[in-house]
């Protein structure tokens, strides 16, 4: 069974408390681990570790990071994301609603809006989902 | 006058030979070393690739009667290369002042084996927790040869070749992890340089395959889990790299004064001209965007050497096959090195050796000599997609004739210890 | 061309006997020792129960950020402390300028699996096996596959030993040359005269130099008896570690940290910074013997003073004190005592083993023996030898026993150490004319 969205934030957002080990403050479906909180990649590592101990997956970190999407220059113009980016990157976040981004947006910055909280608890959802399946 | 410090001797074993010139062979030839680890079971973990040493009798090396640990992969592969090393300098040990002989190891940490661990641990078992105090009489009462690995700790690898080879000069490990095998050919450089020695074994031997260094490596989201190709796993440049792939393996180089190499007539590969390190301290681990640390040892080495950036004609690159080392050491050779970085070749012989950690730069240390010699660079393989943050020539697949009278080695440490090594021709009267 | 002076201008220490190169020299000088029963971890079966422990480092104490405590291991902790006393001993805590342009060498070494990291990942690969002698066994299979992530994430941070590095320079902002060596307990030394040649040559003016080392622990206890190098005893038995004594069967394990801060004298100068020491030679060589026994003769130590007292154009007559490397071992405290003879033939300086008092500190032994040689500039007195009354009817005639430190002149100090696999380092002090 997959447990609802909001069971699903609770834990990330435990897991990122835990990672961080300062004070955050509120944590919302909102809130950018990039922008916001100024998560770097070893507490991602930790975070993504508590998840998948939570849930007994395993996520894949290009599914939810694109890095490789981000880099390839089929999709990348002189550091900004083009349509045509813009459209894979949609076709690979069919588990959320993806915000809106608009093309010549600079790379660094779709990362910031990509990974929110609402949708990390989306993927772990659908991570859950294709397991129970 | 600073002395001059020449390469006169070069010894390896590696993924792709069991020799310098087998694997320098391998190299040219664009040959993968990269397979399914079959020393254990890796099936249960992430990643089940890596670089393997191909077996071989260590008795061909070293004295048999000699009491070292001849199950450590590491102190294997760091006796034979050393042998192959001394016998291709043309250096019997007794006729040279031990005194004035030196080593300087890359070495690693400790290594554990769950067997071991989990084995002796389920003998002070109770079902709910351990007895922590008769742990110690478990392991203590647990003699089979795993547990000799587990006793060997970092610096007994160079205690072994020195008591093996008679050396008693100044001695030491360098841990600086993946930068480790060039620090120590630098430190070694340093130590001729200064006197301290007129011979020194510089070089690096590692093993570090272990199902906890995997998994270690794994949690860090490291390595490439390309495991279904494993010859196609370590990409470095190239866009769709996804981590680097662990190798093991041994190079030794052995060095000397310029003035001694000359008075026992030595055959000489080439000068070491140029060492410097540079500390990245943005983060523990991630390299910072400006690449400070790797600049820095580029520069140092630059400085070192008394060159200009436009002398180096060739660059073996420290490329991992990671997504940020490779971006940030093509950022770092383009800051350096300005508008002359596009118009050299720069090649990772990880492509096909894999990353033998504390090896590492030794293996590339010899690769470099080796071009220096045959006026070719060795390719990157496995390169099909350029990637728009790694925009340099990387010498893509196929080995190259190049003219070359410097060449730079890069090594960057895993914590942000940084090493550059420059080489040139061999120094005229 | 004269060279370039070298001196030592901060310290820091933590050692059995407390934080701070203060508790050191004074534990020292009192003639105490900081051997106590284990309190590590449960050590009631162990056949070793004694051994030196820091007891009063707290987490409170470190200098570095917060956030990097779960990668920490025990010996990284107590390197940043003493990183930390040193640098402001120096006079650096306001000067991010100066430690910028710093290089950081380390001695560094292992790290021991335990039960607090590792206990819960292996207990759950641990299951009823009827078949098995203790009724339990270990499943590989599960703990590849599942239970091994019960440990954190992050742990292969503690096990890479230049991390200890990478967190002493990201705190104190150090951006210049970094290295970490192990020779075991003579890299500590030995970096201290690399640190000097890298000055003389200009490729910077001061360095953070120093080692941490914490072993006390199953793993490692388990190592050192199986090698047959470690005293034994009841947990009363405290004052086992005598070194130089005729009655020494064995080492005792110490823990700690030392930190010196070793700059160019014209820097120095220039800053104002006060220094406690000239670092004036040193000497690495090896015993080339055994990997893990001392050569009889101290083939590789006696090269090693040798090179320092050449280097340092001191002669041997002119040294008042020794802080000696011998622990408490049969092979390599003769060893020493034979060398010693040899290096001062025609004189008899005043010798302290500082390992009496703290143990066998491993990597950070060669760092600790530093620390005692300035402890003997600073105080002008030669702290005694913890715990020897017998002294071996070859041990070094000017061997200082007892409880008390004998004062004496001491202008010019050699500091020795010696590693298990016979790499071998030497270092001389000499006070600085005011």
């Amino acid at each position: 069974m997959v447990p609802d969205k909001t069971e699903i934030e609770t834990t990330i957002a435990s897991a990122i408390r835990k990672a961080l080990n300062r004070e955050v403050g509120e944590i919302t479906p909102d809130t950018s681990l990039v922008t916001d909180l100024a998560v770097d990649s070893l507490d991602l590592v930790e975070i993504v570790y508590d998840v998948e101990e939570a849930y007994d997956i395993q996520l894949e970190p290009d599914e939810l990071f694109p890095q490789r999407l981000l880099r390839d220059p089929d999709n990348v113009n002189e550091g900004t994301i083009t349509a045509g980016g813009i459209a894979k990157l949609r076709e690979q976040f069919t588990f959320t609603s993806l915000a809106e981004i608009a093309p010549g947006t600079p790379v660094a910055d779709v990362a910031g809006k990509l990974l929110t909280m609402r949708v990390f608890a989306d993927y772990v959802a659908y991570v859950i989902g294709k397991k129970s399946e | 006058m600073r002395r001059r410090v020449v390469v006169t001797g070069l010894g390896a074993v590696s993924p792709i030979g069991l020799s310098v010139e087998e694997s320098w062979e391998s190299a040219l030839a664009g040959r993968s070393g990269i397979g399914t680890i079959d020393i254990y079971d890796p099936s249960p973990l992430r990643t089940h690739i890596a670089g393997l040493v191909p077996p071989f009798d260590v008795h061909d090396f070293v004295d048999p009667q000699h009491p070292f640990h001849s199950d450590n992969r590491r102190l294997r592969f760091g006796l034979a290369a050393t042998q192959m090393a001394l016998r291709d300098a043309g250096i019997e040990m007794d006729r040279l002042d031990p005194e004035r002989v030196g080593i300087a190891l890359g070495s690693n940490e400790l290594q554990f084996d769950e067997h071991v661990i989990g084995g002796t641990l389920a003998n002070v078992f109770n079902g709910e927790r351990f007895d922590e105090a008769a742990w110690v009489g478990e392991l203590l009462a647990h003699e089979s040869p795993p547990m000799r690995q587990l006793l060997q700790e970092s610096h007994e690898t160079v205690s072994y070749l020195s008591s093996q080879f008679g050396t008693q000069g100044p001695t030491a490990s360098y841990l600086t992890a993946c930068a480790a095998g060039a620090q120590a050919i630098g430190e070694g450089y340093r130590m001729i340089r200064r006197g301290a020695a007129d011979v020194c074994l510089s070089g690096g031997t590692d093993s570090m395959l272990t199902a906890f260094d995997v998994i270690g490596f794994t949690n860090l989201g490291a390595l490439s889990r390309r495991n279904d190709e494993p010859k196609r796993a370590s990409r470095p440049f190239d866009v769709y790299r996804d981590g680097f792939v662990l190798g093991e393996g041994a190079a030794l180089l052995v060095i000397e004064s310029l003035e001694h190499a000359r008075a026992r007539g030595a055959r000489i590969y080439a000068e070491i001209v140029g060492y410097g390190t540079g500390i990245e301290n943005h983060h523990l681990t991630a390299m910072s965007p400006d690449a400070i640390g790797p600049v820095t040892a580029i520069r140092r080495a630059l400085s070192d050497a008394g060159l200009a950036p436009e002398r180096i004609g060739y660059i073996n690159a420290h490329g991992t096959s990671t997504v940020e080392n490779d971006a940030a050491e093509t950022r770092a050779i383009k800051t350096v090195l300005g508008e002359h970085a596009k118009n050299i070749p720069i090649s990772s012989t990880k492509s096909m050796t894999g990353h033998l950690v504390a090896a590492a730069g030794a293996i590339e240390a010899a690769f470099s000599v080796l071009t220096l010699r045959d006026q070719v660079a060795p390719p990157t393989i496995n390169y099909e997609t350029p990637d728009p943050e790694c925009d340099l020539d990387y010498v893509p697949n196929v080995a190259r004739p190049i003219d070359v009278e410097f060449v730079a080695s890069n090594s960057f440490g895993f914590g942000g210890q940084n090493v550059t090594l420059i080489f040139g021709c061999e120094p005229g009267e | 061309m004269t060279e370039r002076r070298v001196v030592i201008t901060g310290i820091g220490v933590v050692s059995p006997f407390g934080v701070g190169f203060g508790a050191y020299r004074d534990g020292l000088l009192a003639g105490r020792h900081g051997i106590r029963p284990i309190s590590l971890f449960d050590a009631s079966k162990s056949p070793v129960r004694v051994a030196a422990e820091v007891t009063d480092y707290h987490d409170d104490l470190l200098p570095s950020d917060p956030r990097h405590n779960v990668v920490l291991s025990r010996s990284m902790r107590l390197g940043l402390v003493a990183a930390a006393e040193a640098v402001s001993s120096a006079g650096l805590d306001d000067r991010p300028d100066i430690r910028a342009g710093m290089a950081c060498l380390m001695a560094v070494e292992r790290y021991d699996i335990n039960l607090e990291d590792f206990g819960e990942s292996f207990a759950r690969a641990i299951s009823a096996d009827a078949d098995a002698p203790s009724g339990f066994s270990f499943s590989r299979q599960k703990y590849l596959s599942r239970s091994h992530r019960a440990a954190h994430p992050l742990w292969l941070l503690k096990f890479i030993p230049n991390l200890a590095v990478a967190h002493v320079v990201r705190t104190f902002g150090m951006q210049c040359e970094a290295n970490a060596y192990t020779s075991e307990s003579a890299a500590s030394l030995q970096l201290v005269g690399d640190a000097a040649e890298s000055i003389r040559e200009g490729l910077f003016d001061a360095a953070l130099c120093g080692a941490s080392d914490s072993r006390i622990s199953p793993i490692g206890i388990e190592r050192y008896i199986s090698l047959n190098l470690l005293a034994t005893g009841t947990p009363d038995d405290v004052s086992i570690s005598m070194p130089f004594d005729r009655n020494r069967r064995g080492y005792v394990l110490g823990e700690g940290a030392v930190f010196l801060v070793v700059e160019a004298l014209d820097h120095a100068e220039r800053r104002g910074a006060r220094p406690l020491a000239e670092i004036a030679g040193w000497g690495q060589a090896s015993d080339a013997f055994h990997p893990y026994r001392a050569h009889p003769e101290g083939r590789g130590l006696r090269l090693a003073m040798a090179k320092a007292l050449d280097k340092a154009a001191v002669a041997p007559a002119d040294v008042d004190c020794v802080a000696a490397a011998a622990a408490s071992l049969d092979d390599l405290d003769s060893a020493e005592s034979v060398a010693l003879r040899h290096a001062f033939s025609a004189s008899n300086p005043s010798v302290t083993a500082p390992a009496g008092a703290i143990g066998r500190t491993h990597t950070a032994a060669g760092a600790f023996g530093a620390a005692a040689a300035l402890v003997a500039i600073a105080s002008q007195s030669i702290p005694p030898t913890a715990n020897t009354t017998e002294p071996d009817a070859d041990s070094p005639p000017g061997l200082v026993t007892g409880i008390e430190a004998r004062p004496a002149r001491v202008r010019t100090a050699l500091a020795n150490a010696v590693s298990f696999g016979g790499q071998c380092a030497s270092v001389v002090l000499k006070e600085v004319e005011s």
